[in-house]
């Protein structure tokens, strides 16, 4: 779910293209996917991706209240600091982690398979 | 000449271009885009675009090291342009057929005959040698 994405047939297109063989690739803006979401009895075996925590928290204010969320990497940029291996996040998507955090969200980081996931509740705090 | 950039994860593009050098001698017009670890797909889009500006309108043969990820997310897009053709899941054997027969043949061409080089360049040794 992104906004600019789901509003990009083509980006879609080429996305949706280079999916594994069996997998099914919507894209939808954050909006858009909450209704969807929500619309859907059986979310089981659904991954949703996002590009940002700022997205993450949408879809939890918005009603979506997933009790997991892992952080697969995020550029640095500027405004924004390395927290763990390619990972970079700015002060206020810290804060939006804490947040989630708080309210019963299990945050980890892994940022590529078969590695040893970190809790982000270890870096709260000291990031 | 076509013009053939590659886009990778780390420096595979680059080490392509190296090997490739090895054995067809020093090429012209070769660029190789790489993504590391710290890019964004933003930043990397950037890179690309710097590369690009250099050779803009011309024929150009975009390289993807993976059918899938960043460089192909980033770099899809450029094959809406007329004389840019994209060709995924480059391998060594692509970039030195492209080398040696991309003087007189269109990107499109080029395109169309490498990804059939790719594809015929992989071989399982066992079976074919009757172990």
């Amino acid at each position: 779910m992104d906004d600019v994405v789901g509003a990009d047939p083509f980006m879609q297109e080429v996305l949706g293209l280079a999916a594994p063989p069996g997998l099914t690739v919507d894209v939808y803006t954050v909006d858009d996917a909450l209704q969807v979401l929500s619309n859907t009895p059986s979310r089981s075996t659904t991954m949703v991706l996002m590009k940002t925590p700022q997205t993450a928290r949408r879809l939890y204010d918005g009603g979506l209240h997933y009790n997991a969320l892992n952080i697969g990497g995020i550029g640095n940029a500027p405004g924004r600091k390395n927290i763990f291996k390619n990972i970079s996040a700015s002060r206020e998507e810290i804060d939006i982690l804490t947040d989630l955090m708080a309210k019963g969200v299990e945050i980890t980081l892994l940022t590529v398979p078969g590695e040893k996931s970190k809790a982000f509740s270890d870096l709260a705090g000291k990031v | 000449m076509v013009n053939i950039v590659l886009v990778s994860h780390a420096d595979v593009g680059a080490a392509l271009v190296r090997a490739a050098e090895m054995i067809a001698g020093p090429a012209e017009g070769v660029y190789a885009v790489s993504l590391l670890p710290e890019d964004s797909p933003e930043s990397f889009g950037e890179k690309l675009d710097g590369v690009l500006a250099h050779i803009e309108g011309q024929e150009t043969l975009i390289l993807i090291d993976l059918f899938g990820g960043t460089p192909y997310n980033v770099a899809a897009r450029q094959v809406l342009k007329e004389t840019v053709e994209c060709v995924t899941g480059v391998n060594l054997p692509m970039v030195l057929e492209l080398l040696m027969s991309r003087d007189d043949a269109t990107a499109s061409e080029l395109a169309a005959s490498i990804a059939t080089a790719g594809k015929e360049s992989v071989r399982n040794l066992g079976p074919l040698l009757g172990r």
